[in-house]
């Protein structure tokens, strides 16, 4: 079933806009990548699918449920995290959890609040004060906070921004046991790294309209591309654009892309029959080469 | 149910910000120089008059309320319409009403040595509802939205499953209700300062409501002269009185956080809409003061902060026309509609971009 659907999303900020037909579906368990270099407009999308702001055209679904129509019913399902988590510092992690509990009408005040907290392993420090919490604390709060009201879906908006490697890698556990429970969930992130370790799916943005959508599986078994450094570069370059591969040199490199593991160890052999030295050879892995082959294939005709 | 949860959210932060401890520090100051002015005073008064009350007050009244009445009898018949006649007749009948309110409540004029901390309070409270009081209403509530704006939190609270006019309705009840509440305590602190000071007396002393103004033009005057006219005028004791204008400050101070509170809705920042608000305290008061005769002025809702003082008949010598309570209330009323609605349809559409 689709938890959360984007229908031709566009949305307008005076002349210009900001996001452009999106259409996106996430599944219930499912752990959906959102990812775009700053300014893409990530942000822009989740703020229309918490309601924040209104989109300028098309419709967005939640449970089945349109986020301008039926607000609050499409609403009751959203966890969120919007940039940022700010939470009220002058308050405690308890009363934070307290005050958003209320509004998402949640019935077992005292004991939900326990619940998300031990979840992220907060409990011990629920009744500080937010303003003396470390920023790893707030995130897990920020959690916590988007966990309160039971949602079917949660929303993060560049989650990991500022965690050490070490809390990135926990809150990723975190997620991926959320969606083992059956949680959709929605996560931006400008990391290619990030989306690869935490996503099922991902939507590439790039300057407002989705270029890219592939499983992540996918993409990793895509083929990848070579990396040669050899003898009398622009030669061996013209000869293999000669036997049809496609080649650029640059750097004092030659890039081979789209192929995979056998056909890169026969151009290498190839190469050395040739007469021509490899010096040294580097396969870039499937994910990030097919997302570069991606993104460079769809917005090649309008590049500078 | 909902707007109840929204409330209850709502006090809890607001009792639990900074702010809060800022008005209780301002107040408590404000509080303490009253203090400070009331022992002065006490002093003052007790090395100038040491004389005690007269013995037979009951006597000297009855004689002044005879004299009173002998003489506004024969200013009637021959009536110029002069303002010199107007102020005569008008002292003659406070006079009569005075002293035929001390004869038939028993209340014996204060002794000259003795201070009376109600009508004291009151004076003071009159003074403070125009500025002091309503700049604690803006630091109380005049962020509750733009705060949480510029603080990012609002992000936070509109991803619930509640409207947000509903949040709107929370936000606004807090506001007025902690405004109105604070405004009484206030009252009733100066009140408590003042009786502690002064002394208990005082309480059954009479105070005049419901005082009209005309303004009278003659040849020669630029400006209007004002005449207090007694005709429809009530005589309370300063205790009741007292209650009157708590309830008015009170009341007063609740448009107030309404306005305060309109500012956090339409405006971008806390500092912006706090400012904003501040301002308008600020200049409204000057502009009522410097546009004295000009009928708008009566239209400002500053002008109106001291609604009691539209009944007793200070605020038209202030402004220097006509006004009635009546006519205060509306205005304020009018304000507070008219801004509320404004605030409820931007919140309703807003998109929260930056926040
Ligand atoms: N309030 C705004 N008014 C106009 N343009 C905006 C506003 N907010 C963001 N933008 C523009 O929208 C684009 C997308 O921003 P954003 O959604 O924040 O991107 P991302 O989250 O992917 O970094 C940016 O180019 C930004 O300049
Ligand atoms: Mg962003």
């Amino acid at each position: 079933m689709n938890v959360l659907q984007l229908f031709d999303v566009t949305k307008r900020i005076g002349a210009r806009e900001i996001v452009r037909q999106l259409n996106m579906s996430v599944r219930e368990g499912e752990v959906y990548g959102f990812l775009g270099p700053n300014g893409a407009g990530k942000t822009t999308t989740i703020r229309m699918i918490v309601g924040l702001i209104r989109p300028t055209r098309g419709a967005i679904h939640i449970c089945g449920h349109d986020v301008v129509e039926e607000p609050v019913a499409a609403k009751r399902h959203i966890g969120a995290i919007v940039e940022n988590p700010e939470m009220y510092g002058y308050l405690t992690g308890r009363q934070n959890l307290l005050h958003y509990a209320r509004l998402a009408g949640v019935d077992h005040v005292d004991e939900r609040i326990r619940q998300v907290a031990r979840r992220v392993g907060l409990e011990d420090r629920l009744d500080d004060k937010v303003k003396r919490y470390s920023l790893g604390m707030r995130q897990r709060l920020g959690v916590a906070q988007a966990l309160i009201g039971d949602p079917k879906l949660l929303v993060l908006d560049e989650p990991t921004n500022g965690l050490d490697p070490a809390g990135m890698r926990e809150f990723r556990e975190l997620i991926r046991a959320l969606a083992a429970e059956g949680l959709a969930v929605f996560v931006s992130s400008h990391l290619l790294s990030e989306v690869e370790q935490m996503c099922d799916r991902v939507a590439v943005l790039q300057q407002g309209s989705v270029i890219a959508e592939a499983s992540v599986a996918e993409l990793r078994t895509r083929a990848g591309s070579l990396r040669l450094r050899v003898s009398r570069q622009e030669e061996a370059a013209a000869w293999l654009r000669a036997r049809g591969w496609q080649v650029e040199s640059a750097d004092g490199r030659l890039t081979v892309v789209d192929l995979d593991d056998p056909a890169a160890a026969k151009l290498i052999r190839e190469l050395v029959e040739a007469e021509f030295e490899v010096y040294e050879a580097a396969r870039t892995g499937g994910l990030e080469a097919s997302f570069l082959a991606l993104t460079g294939a769809e917005s090649g005709g309008n590049a500078p | 149910m909902t707007l109840w949860n929204v409330v209850q959210n709502e006090w809890m932060k607001l009792v639990r910000r900074r702010r809060l401890t800022i008005v209780v520090a301002l107040a408590l100051c404000l509080v303490g120089m009253f203090a400070l002015g009331e022992h002065h005073e006490k002093q003052i008064v007790a090395r100038v008059a040491t004389q005690a009350q007269s013995a037979d007050w009951r006597a000297s009244t009855q004689a002044d309320l005879q004299a009173a009445q002998r003489a506004l009898n024969q200013m009637s018949g021959a009536s110029s319409g002069s303002v010199m006649e107007a102020q005569t007749r008008s002292s003659l009948e406070q006079r009569i009403q005075e002293d035929r309110y001390r004869l038939a409540h028993d209340v014996a004029p204060l002794a000259p040595n003795l201070l009376n901390g109600w009508s004291n309070t009151s004076q003071f409270v009159g003074e403070a509802t125009k500025t002091f009081i309503p700049l604690l209403v803006v630091i109380l509530v005049g962020d509750i939205v733009a705060g949480e704006m510029t603080q990012g939190t609002i992000k936070l609270l509109v991803v619930r499953p509640v409207r947000r006019r509903t949040l709107l309705v929370g936000k606004w009840l807090v506001s007025v209700a902690s405004s109105g509440v604070l405004a009484f305590l206030l009252c009733f602190a100066f009140l408590g300062v003042a009786l502690a000071v002064d002394g208990p007396q005082g309480a059954m002393q009479p105070e005049w409501l419901n005082v009209s103004v005309r303004f009278f033009t003659q040849p020669g005057i630029l400006q209007p002269v004002p005449v207090a006219l007694y005709d429809h005028a009530l005589v309370w004791p300063a205790w009741q009185a007292f209650l009157l204008q708590s309830a008015l400050v009170a009341g007063a101070m609740m448009a107030m956080a309404t306005i305060a509170f309109t500012c956090s809705v339409l405006l971008p920042s806390a500092m912006v809409a706090t400012s904003a608000a501040m301002g308008a305290v600020i200049i409204g008061f000057v502009v009522s003061a410097m546009a004295r005769g000009q009928s708008w002025v009566k239209w400002l809702f500053t002008t109106h902060l001291s609604l009691y003082g539209d009944l007793a008949g200070g605020t038209a010598f202030t402004i220097g026309s006509p006004v009635s309570l009546t006519g205060g209330v509306v205005v304020l009323i009018a304000w507070s509609v008219v801004l509320l609605a404004a605030a409820f349809v931007r919140f309703g559409r807003q998109d929260i971009l930056n926040a």
